[in-house]
């Protein structure tokens, strides 16, 4: 059961809302499939997508971040949205978490980077352990995910290590969901958001799509 | 896939044809359904597993308004199209998007609906989007009749009389569906939630058996409506008549984006295909049964492209190729093609190559992979995907790589001028009224700015100027940290990497591309008979036409 004020949306109804909220807010096609998957990733697993979304669509940090070995590089508080990109494309190389961890600097709601992170995990073939402001948060391992530090779930900003470590022997949260709740107000604010990647049908448009009538049927 | 799965046919690998020949949208847009289609697997599958069907519900009134529910049981499981019918005034009649009212709705109930269920999906199904239903349903559609078909058959058949067999042929359907949704739409099921059975791995089964029984209901309204007339005169609709119905289709601008957002999808659909045919053309001889069926396969084409008809010029002309072609093979079936030769069917594609052209070319093709199902129809198991498996970028990919690949599938891409009006001519967008892909007029009305990433050839093309100025040692992730407008192509071209077949050969933002083309590519994978376009971006077809209903399924000889 949900609340009246939630709505309960499939996963690909989520991932289509999050992809053209993610456009209309401004984010390249490719980093707005990036927010789509990252959006079904986190809600399959109960975790609060819709607020990771909206925190990073609507007031979002800098998008700049130079990776280097062992200590990324940016002039502000990066999107984890960004830093999360950069952090799966980077992950076999030696910018990467691999050896012995990378500290990524200050990230603006870090709850998004965390289907990266479980990217990078698979990739590299091990899992990862990410801290926040040094105090353990999550470990990932591939898919899989165990939350070390429940009471840092909200945190919007915050300096942000991954390293790898050993894998979890009990049994990690995974993904099951086929839908998930959102708030209805979130829901407007990323109905929104979607908006602002349409355009108005025009009368040319409207009609080579079959507005004739219905002539012979 | 991205390759052939271990083929019965050892040498099938030398037959394959070129994707660069096979995903020209041109060619793509002439495709025919095959035995591969997603409505011949459902139709093979229930036959196969002696699945049964009933009617546990119909309570529709004279006035055609009511409920009814359909059962089709299954092994293991039992799937109910609930359908609501409606009495709709003509005026409301409309198969747009923007429609509000149906003469029918339905839902494909995942199990047997209780009362509860039954009202908790009146209260949603007929309001179509702007209802809900949940992860009990696998679909959500809508019909209307046909203005000059329906009313004309319950009059007919209420006066004791059959409709005339050649005014059903020229419409060909009862009722059209106008939507039919599924995949986690509007809070059904999702497909991923039902790739475990084997009856929903394939694609689109859920909504295959929807329209399946969608036909069933169809004619049984109009039965029921002539009884509820004059109960001593009417008769049911023949037999052989309403074997020849099928349920239209009409369907839009968006159902083309479908081909392009799915890349892994499309390459399956054309791999298999491909495969299937270079199997039949493997084949060191022909035997007699199989030159049989499949002169039983081109005489039935034959009788279909007679019948079929479509009043927009470009299709007549088609059309006319079409029975041309048809008529060629025939004749050379019957006195030139040397069937005790070796490899027969090879002989006859690659005379088909030479003679044909391409509308008749994709027909023969359709036809030479009916008598073949145990060579083929295992084929059907890798149809399906799960498309996350390549949706991450290898950022450690060096450019060279990337390039080397990009070179080799996007090189028709790559040569084009997107400045001038002609190749840029068009864009994609989402109707901010529905929500609906829609295609503009780049240079005449407004939005480019909001343009959907469908101009996969000017991305490509951009993206190699890009290229040029990378180290080819340099790794894709420091590509994308400094150009992430690449991101989404970087991604198609590593995926095409090993599925030749991803994506369509053409530039969709060409001023003179026909999106007809991709939405006959993907309605002849659903199994779709009797295209008929309407204007260069929508389509009316067939479904169903001339296959079996569920009183039949299970003495049809060859499904």
């Amino acid at each position: 059961m949900i609340g009246a004020d939630q709505a309960r949306l499939t996963m690909p109804e989520i991932s289509a809302l999050c992809l053209r909220a993610a456009r209309g807010a401004g984010l390249s096609w490719g980093m707005a499939e990036e927010c789509a998957h990252a959006a079904t990733w986190l809600a399959a697993r109960d975790f609060d997508w819709a607020d990771a979304v909206l925190y990073q669509l609507e007031a979002s940090g800098g998008r700049q971040v130079t990776p280097r070995v062992a200590r990324w590089e940016a002039d502000a508080p990066v999107c984890a949205l960004h830093v999360g990109v950069a952090l799966s494309d980077f992950a076999t190389l030696p910018e990467g978490p691999q050896l012995d961890g990378v500290w990524l600097g200050m990230v603006t709601g870090p709850l998004i980077m965390v289907p990266f992170a479980a990217r990078a995990s698979a990739l590299l073939g091990t899992a990862l352990e990410i801290t926040l402001d040094g105090s353990p948060w999550l470990r990932v391992s591939g898919d899989n995910t165990r939350i070390l530090g429940t009471k840092l779930m909200r945190t919007k900003m915050a300096e942000v290590s991954v390293s790898p470590t050993r894998l979890d022997a009990t049994r990690p949260l995974q993904a099951t969901a086929q839908s998930a709740v959102i708030l209805r107000e979130q829901l407007l604010r990323l109905d929104g958001l979607a908006l602002k990647m349409t355009v108005p049908s025009s009368a040319q448009s409207a009609k080579g799509a079959g507005a004739q009538g219905l002539g012979e049927d | 896939m991205t390759r052939a799965p271990l083929s019965p046919a050892r040498t099938a690998a030398l037959f394959h044809r070129d994707p660069a020949q096979v995903m020209q949208l041109a060619r793509l847009g002439l495709a025919h359904p095959t035995r591969l289609s997603f409505l011949r697997i459902l139709l093979r599958r229930m036959q196969r597993e002696n699945w049964r069907f009933d009617q546990p519900v119909f309570d529709i009134d004279g006035n055609g308004v009511g409920r009814a529910v359909y059962r089709a049981i299954g092994p293991e499981r039992t799937y109910s199209l609930v359908a609501f019918a409606h009495d709709l005034p003509a005026d409301m009649r409309s198969d747009r998007v923007i429609a509000t009212a149906w003469d029918a709705t339905f839902a494909l109930y995942d199990g047997t609906p209780d009362a509860a269920d039954l009202d908790r999906l009146a209260a949603n199904v007929p309001l179509q989007e702007a209802g809900r239903v949940t992860q009990k349903e696998l679909t959500l559609s809508r019909a209307n009749r046909s203005v000059r078909l329906f009313e004309h058959v319950i009059q007919c058949l209420s006066k004791g009389r059959q409709p005339d067999a050649d005014d059903l042929a020229a419409t060909g359907y009862l009722m059209r569906t106008t939507a039919v949704y599924g995949s986690g739409k509007f809070g059904a099921a999702t497909h991923h939630s039902l790739s475990d059975r084997p009856e929903t791995a394939a694609p689109f089964q859920a909504e295959m058996l929807t329209v399946w029984m969608v036909r069933t209901f169809t004619v049984d309204l109009v039965n029921h409506l002539a009884r509820m007339r004059d109960a001593t005169a009417a008769v049911p609709l023949d037999r052989n008549l309403r074997r020849n119905l099928g349920v239209g289709n009409s369907t839009g601008l968006g159902m083309a984006p479908f081909l392009v957002r799915h890349p892994i999808l499309l390459n399956n659909w054309m791999m298999a295909r491909e495969e299937a045919l270079a199997r039949v053309r493997a084949q060191q001889t022909a035997a007699p049964d199989k030159i049989k069926r499949f002169i039983q396969a081109l005489k039935a084409a034959q009788e279909n492209a007679a019948v079929w008809t479509s009043a927009h010029p470009l299709q007549q002309e088609r059309l006319t190729a079409l029975r041309a072609g048809l008529d060629r093979i025939a004749a050379y079936v019957g006195v030139g093609w040397d069937q005790r030769a070796d490899y027969p069917w090879d002989t006859l594609w690659h005379w088909g190559q030479a003679h044909l052209d391409t509308e008749a070319q994709e027909a023969l093709l359709s036809l030479m992979l009916e008598p073949h199902g145990g060579l083929i129809d295992e084929l059907e198991a890798y149809l399906s995907a799960d498309e996350t498996t390549a949706f991450a970028i290898d950022g450690g990919q060096p450019i060279g790589a990337l390039k080397a690949v990009l070179a080799k599938n996007y090189d028709w891409a790559l040569e084009v001028d997107y400045d001038g009006s002609k190749a840029a001519g068009r864009f994609w967008y989402v109707s901010e009224d529905k929500l609906e892909p829609r295609l503009g007029e780049r240079f005449e009305e407004p939005g480019s700015d909001r343009e959907l990433p469908l101009d996969i050839a000017r991305q490509a093309a951009a993206l190699f100027e890009t290229l040029k100025g990378f180290p080819d040692t340099d790794p894709v992730a420091r590509l994308l940290l400094a150009h992430p407008q690449h991101r989404s192509m970087v991604r198609r071209v590593q995926l095409t990497a090993t599925r030749p077949f991803a994506e369509i050969r053409d530039n969709l933002i060409d001023a003179d591309m026909l999106p007809i083309d991709m939405l006959r590519c993907k309605l002849a994978c659903f199994g779709a008979s009797r295209f008929d376009p309407r204007s260069d971006r929508w389509v009316r077809i067939s479904l169903f036409q001339n296959a079996p209903y569920p009183t039949d399924l299970h003495t049809e000889p060859d499904l």
